[in-house]
């Protein structure tokens, strides 16, 4: 939650404020997180942090190569086998839903990431999720508002958990498509707080890596269950956290990732218990973009 | 070439038309447009004429001549100037390749954690910055110890300010984020009033963007992302900028300045966020903890039949007891069995806004064989073997096949029985809860009750009955905290 600011985009790149400087902070101009502003197109990698991500070593890449060249291959074959003789869904009725997550056993639960800005050094706040009694997925912690005093960070205390993402055969990257469906429906009982859902695509060049498409889901706490429906038309265009002027629609062919956010401004516990993640195809939701997607005549910024 | 500027002008013209065009802008296209037309026309004469182009360029080099001259003339006079008096103490070579370098104050060292103001440069704030900010704070905590801190200390705050520095306005950026900082203290942080009085530190129309470059690159940077800032805050606390805080905006940036462009786009998605939530909450809280615990149970309990009662203590104590229990429980409590136990748990944390709260419940463990009769309902109902196994119109269809098997209370992990908040969250309370529940179910008294009371270390972890697991062993500090509260 690092504070953006045009000041300071303006001010490194005038040529004029880099000279005054004494060579010591020269570095402080050039690689430094806060330095980042929103303007600025480039990222170095698809989780949006200026580190570099950490790779295997060769030796280890090669051995883990060889030992699952196997069930890799296997698993290929099945894919190929899938996309020759599986017969496609190409329309689904009135009603019909499919359920994409449910957190019946311990594994499913284990495979999504859990995230806090404690991770980041930008805060204090601890998150968990774990597998309950009740055979749901648990997402619990502490938010926490203390801003660490860098200087920088302006707001602190969020948490969040994120779904693996489908991967392919040999490691690589798939997506799924949800273009059959049109509104997601959760089971969930929560605390009363608001949480945001958050859905991630698969985009290829690097301005859209950290576009997510969210809305909120609201709680109303207490010990009884919630069943929450969702249209897909409803989700705004967010980038880097921050909404768009300009929306676009879901691309629904492409979905990476669905991850749920806490990060409302109360501090203290939060707990969200979750059952199932499910997409419904509701023909009474005609909705394609809920919000105004009218085009300026200059095409300059809208709003 | 005449046409290749005159094609370039009208490119440019053509390029500020995306943005509204003030007045500024236009002459300065117009300008342009001038000077080119003065260029062709020059050069076409140069061409039809050979005479009229001898003379235009004698007068040219009269004029340049004359220019010489004058150069060389305001030599002398510095010339004569440094003879006859000061030249000692300013000796300026007149040449700019040899211009010695001035001697400047050293720099004040100031350290990266001192930076005081958001979202600038440390290395960058100087000796007087710091103090324009220390007057502005000064000028704050004296009011409040003067007047005393409420809102309209706080406007007089801004009108002194105002008054003070009406004429240079110097100090307002560091004034305009001390009254960001203190407006918790004074009691505004969500008042919209107090935010159109700060943003009446910033001089009028001295900041407005006259065309378009100035427009895009962020005329007066600090003072516009102070004016961001400062709207970004609102936003945090849930304040809607209306139109005469627009109108305020747009007298000091003008109408396409970055700040004014984050006040359109607040007015556009935040009243559209506004009332999405279908289990509203008011947007002033009550202060009776009574209310504020009746309003919490309203929220939770699904059913709309559900009573709310609220038990006081004993007039000794100031503490409370409010209850919510539906017909349908107490159904559900007298058809229990008095030998399987009911539980009561808690405290679990339940949220409005910011404000948290604790409830207890009472519950019983899952009915096993109505859930059973339930599921096997839905199998039947998506088999579809018994397609055609069709109930005519002369058979009886019994009202009861039409009521839900389950009630709203019985799900699948427990059947919920009563809710309660308690002013004190103590075991205690919760005991007390059950002996008022006695009133309205007599068959309470005969069941075996089991508490699972959280303890206050414990406290505030939701598990639903089960082991808490807690991410970092350091979490400990926090979790006695909010034990304390």
């Amino acid at each position: 939650m690092a504070s953006t600011s045009y000041c300071r985009l303006v001010a490194s790149r005038s040529f004029d404020s880099l000279l005054k400087r004494s060579p010591k902070d020269f570095g402080s101009v050039v690689a430094r997180r806060y330095e980042k502003s929103t303007a600025v197109f480039y990222e170095k990698n698809k989780k949006g942090l200026e580190r570099d991500l950490k790779r295997r070593p060769l030796k280890q890449a090669l051995k883990m190569t060889f030992q699952n060249l196997g069930p890799e291959l296997k698993l290929f074959y099945q894919e190929q086998k899938q996309a020759y003789t599986g017969f496609p869904l190409l329309s689904v009725d009135h009603g019909n839903y499919e359920v994409i997550y449910t957190f019946n056993d311990p594994e499913s639960v284990k495979s999504w990431a859990v995230t806090a800005d404690r991770d980041n050094d930008g805060g204090k706040s601890t998150a968990n999720f774990t597998f309950s009694k009740n055979r749901t997925g648990l997402f619990h912690g502490y938010l926490c508002k203390e801003v660490p005093k860098d200087g920088v960070t302006k707001y602190a205390g969020y948490a969040n958990i994120t779904s693996p993402k489908p991967m392919k055969s040999f490691g690589r990257e798939s997506q799924m498509d949800w273009s059959l469906f049109n509104c997601l429906l959760l089971r969930l009982r929560g605390d009363g707080r608001p949480y945001m859902i958050v859905i991630g695509c698969n985009f290829h060049y690097d301005i859209n890596w950290l576009n997510r498409w969210s809305y909120p889901v609201f709680t109303r706490g207490g010990p009884y269950w919630q069943h929450v429906k969702i249209p897909l038309s409803k989700f705004f265009t967010t980038h880097h956290g921050r909404i768009q002027d300009k929306q676009e629609f879901l691309p629904l062919k492409i979905i990476n990732s669905l991850g749920i956010t806490a990060a409302d401004s109360a501090e203290g516990p939060f707990s969200l218990e979750i059952d199932s993640i499910a997409l419904m195809n509701d023909v009474n939701l005609t909705d394609k973009h809920a919000y105004e997607m009218y085009e300026n005549k200059y095409y300059e910024v809208q709003c | 070439m005449g046409k290749a500027s005159l094609r370039a002008g009208f490119c440019f013209s053509a390029l500020y038309r995306h943005i509204q065009t003030t007045p500024p802008a236009l002459q300065l296209t117009q300008k342009c447009a001038n000077y080119c037309h003065r260029k062709f026309f020059l050069m076409s004469e140069r061409f039809l004429s050979h005479k009229r182009h001898f003379h235009s360029s004698v007068i040219l080099e009269d004029r340049e001549q004359a220019r010489h001259h004058k150069t060389d003339e305001s030599l002398k006079e510095r010339a004569l100037l440094d003879k006859t008096g000061n030249s000692a103490v300013e000796q300026r070579p007149t040449s700019d390749l040899t211009t010695t370098e001035q001697v400047r104050p050293p720099k004040p060292v100031i350290e990266k954690t001192e930076s005081s103001l958001p979202n600038h440069d440390p290395g960058r704030i100087t000796e007087e910055q710091r103090r324009l900010e220390r007057k502005a704070d000064s000028l704050f905590q004296e009011l409040i110890e003067s007047r005393g801190a409420n809102k309209e200390t706080f406007m007089f705050a801004v009108k002194k300010f105002v008054d003070r520095e009406g004429i240079y306005w110097r100090g307002a950026v560091e004034f305009i984020y001390a009254g960001m900082k203190e407006m918790e203290n004074f009691g505004v942080l969500k008042d919209l009033d107090s935010y159109k009085a700060l943003i009446q530190a910033f001089p009028e129309k001295k900041m407005i963007p006259r065309n378009a470059w100035q427009v895009e690159f962020m005329h007066y940077p600090r003072h516009q992302q102070c004016g961001i800032d400062m709207l970004e805050q609102m936003e945090h606390n849930g304040v809607i900028p209306d139109e005469a805080f627009g109108a305020l905006l747009k007298n000091r940036f003008g109408g396409e300045a970055h700040v004014t462009r984050k006040y359109r786009r607040m007015l556009y998605w935040l009243p559209k966020f506004k009332n999405i939530n279908p289990y509203p909450i008011p947007m002033e809280l009550p202060t009776d903890p009574r209310q504020l615990a009746l309003l919490a149970l309203r929220r939770m309990s699904v059913d709309r039949e559900s009573q709310y009662n609220v038990f006081e203590a004993e007039p000794e104590e100031d503490t409370f007891i409010a209850s919510a229990q539906s017909p349908t429980q107490q159904h559900l409590i007298q058809q229990h069995n008095t030998e399987q136990p009911l539980f009561v748990e808690g405290p679990y944390p339940v949220y409005l806004r910011e404000l948290r709260q604790n409830y207890f419940l009472l519950r019983a463990e899952p009915n096993i064989n109505a859930l059973m009769k339930k599921k096997q309902q839905e199998k039947a109902e998506e088999n579809d073997e018994n397609l055609f196994e069709w109930t005519n119109f002369f058979e009886d269809e019994k009202s009861s096949e039409l009521r839900p098997i389950l009630s709203v209370h019985e799900q699948d992990d427990s059947t919920i029985l009563a809710l309660s908040i308690t002013g004190t969250n103590s075991k205690a309370s919760a005991m007390s809860w059950v002996r008022c529940l006695e009133r309205n179910n007599p068959k309470l008294a005969r069941i075996p009750i089991l508490f699972k009371i959280q303890t206050s270390a414990e406290a505030g972890q939701v598990d639903w009955g089960q082991q808490a697991v807690l991410g970092a062993p350091t979490n400990g500090k926090d979790f006695r905290q909010v034990a304390l509260f």
